[in-house]
């Protein structure tokens, strides 16, 4: 399965204009601020050129939880941001304690554990816990994964997962087509100049 | 939606939806590849839906039985489920699969199975039939296509050892039979449905996750596709930390690289940024295979002219040579943690996705 070309060009174009728009601060910038700037343009770029999925609103509200970022995010989305961010009719999350839901998950389980295997270890419990506690991972990795159940949780991580490689591809062409500009470019200037740059760097 | 619509005379709220639902496809083909079962689909209906009175579970759904019919399978709580969509194979079998009241009636009643529960009232003839076959009607889908749903609900109706005739499901309801010495009750059903449907994923993402095809059980599945996940949110961190270490005058370098048209052979019609990044990198590839320049890296010689013969999308599979190239420019740069993880990635990855980039 791959990335379609459409997601492809108009994630380029966002990451574009993000690092165009955010190209003057990186100056200013040392080395840990510029790649975590970088990070969340290809972020943002990602989630605005997928457009609305669960991941991408769950994307996006992790990434605005941090005033600074909020900002940023309300420049790039324009008014995407507002659509992007109203809570999705399916997700609304009661707000629980989650002592409260372990106590009462732990007690159901030992419930359910009494009933069907009390006499002794069922491979079947086995494999339906390692199922959950890998189902909790997923959860946990993949952005606003946390409401959603089994199926559509699948489904939002074949998503993501797609994004995420055509991320990766789409940032290792960037780095190489830097590089090799840069190789360029230091091929014409002169000796000196050339040294001058080495020096500096 | 602009576009298409299907004739409104027979169809409910369900299937003009469907005929958006087409358009929709139509207007963005390459979506389908994304998610063919249209998952992505649900957030449009869902917001139609919000609008019945979704009682949206197990219940009988008796409020709007002439919309929903009998969405009376998923008692998990799922409402995306509800709302997903089973489209139809619209362009195969257009003359079977119309959405007039009589064909639908007559493929109903050539099957000896009539669910007691059904509601279509736009189906008519519904009634009181085998309880042993369970219907559940989700939506009507106008002609749509996909590639892949309706292929496997087929699988799943016909190959279902029943006694009735296996004739696979007609226009727009699933049937899912009972098997032979399983239990018959709307959860049992419903449950095998949702397991069903969660093996496809899986399948889906067997594909997807590279060196899952020996893998069969689902916690395994899981655990490949937590740590792919994993490694692909560590690459990016990666990258992102070598592109802030490259290029600390990014400004200068994005105007200069991606604001000029560098190739006039370029098409005119691929103004988009990655045909011109690609001409772009050809381009200084090109240049720098020229100039020998005495790079201390000697790893990123090999990498560059491999992601070159990549880039450039040959036919002939030059793609086994990005393996070892790829494991040797980033052992070059220290970081030969990740050579074997991108060798995995990126040997299978291109392997399959150039394959399937042919198409484009």
């Amino acid at each position: 399965m791959q990335a379609t070309k459409s997601f492809e060009r108009a994630f380029l174009r966002q990451l574009l204009r993000v690092f165009r728009l955010s190209a003057v601060s990186y100056k200013s910038m040392s080395l840990q601020e510029r790649k975590s700037a970088i990070k969340l343009s290809a972020d943002v770029a990602m989630a605005s050129a997928r457009g609305s999925r669960k991941w991408t609103r769950g994307l996006i509200a992790k990434l605005s939880e941090e005033d600074e970022h909020r900002s940023f995010l309300r420049l790039i989305l324009g008014t995407e941001y507002e659509r992007l961010t109203k809570p999705c009719h399916g997700s609304w999350k009661i707000p629980r304690s989650k002592k409260i839901v372990r106590r009462s998950l732990r007690v159901c389980s030992r419930r359910k554990n009494n009933l069907r295997a009390p006499h002794g270890f069922k491979s079947s419990v086995l494999a339906r816990t390692l199922v959950e506690k890998r189902t909790h991972a997923l959860k946990r990795l993949v952005p606003g994964g946390e409401s959603l159940d089994g199926y559509s949780l699948l489904d939002e991580a074949l998503d993501y997962v797609i994004s995420l490689r055509a991320q990766a591809d789409l940032m290792q062409k960037l780095l190489t087509t830097f590089e090799a500009s840069k190789l360029s470019a230091l091929s014409k200037c002169t000796l000196p100049e050339r040294k001058a740059s080495f020096v500096g760097k | 939606m602009q576009g298409l619509r299907a004739p409104p005379v027979d169809l409910s709220v369900l299937e003009r939806q469907g005929a958006c639902l087409l358009n929709w496809q139509q207007q963005g083909r390459e979506q389908s590849n994304y998610n063919p079962r249209g998952g992505g689909y649900c957030r449009q209906m869902q917001t139609s839906f919000q609008a019945l009175p979704s009682g949206c579970g197990g219940e009988k759904n008796a409020n709007h039985g002439d919309v929903h019919g009998s969405i009376d399978c998923f008692s998990n709580g799922w409402p995306d489920l509800a709302n997903i969509r089973y489209p139809v194979h619209g362009a195969a079998n257009v003359e079977e699969t119309s959405i007039t009241n009589v064909s639908s009636n007559s493929s109903r009643k050539r099957k000896a199975d009539k669910s007691p529960r059904s509601k279509q009232k736009e189906n008519g003839g519904g009634g009181k039939g085998n309880s042993s076959c369970k219907r559940i009607k989700e939506e009507t889908g106008g002609g749509a296509t996909s590639e892949t749903g309706q292929p496997n609900k087929k699988e799943a109706a016909s190959g279902d050892a029943s006694k009735k005739n296996d004739k696979p499901p007609k226009t727009d309801c699933i049937h899912v039979r009972a098997r032979r010495g399983q239990a018959t009750d709307s959860h049992s059903l419903a449950e095998r449905v949702r397991r069903e449907r969660i093996s496809q994923r899986m399948k889906y993402l067997q594909d997807l996750v590279p060196g899952c095809s020996k893998i069969t059980g689902k916690a395994g599945m899981l655990d490949e596709i937590i740590n792919y996940v994993q490694s692909l949110q560590r690459q990016v961190e990666f990258l992102s930390m070598k592109l802030a270490t490259a290029s600390p005058l990014m400004d200068i370098n994005i105007d200069n690289i991606f604001g000029r048209e560098i190739n006039p052979s370029c098409k005119s019609g691929s103004t988009a940024m990655i045909g011109m990044s690609s001409e772009l990198l050809d381009q200084s590839y090109l240049r720098f295979d020229s100039l020998q320049h005495p790079h201390p890296c000697s790893g990123l010689d090999t990498f560059m002219d491999s992601s070159d013969l990549v880039l450039r999308q040959n036919v002939n599979p030059p793609v086994a040579v990005p393996d070892a190239s790829f494991g040797s420019s980033f052992d070059v740069n220290g970081c030969s943690v990740w050579s074997t993880n991108l060798q995995s990635l990126y040997g299978v990855d291109f392997q399959q996705g150039r394959g399937a980039a042919l198409p484009f």
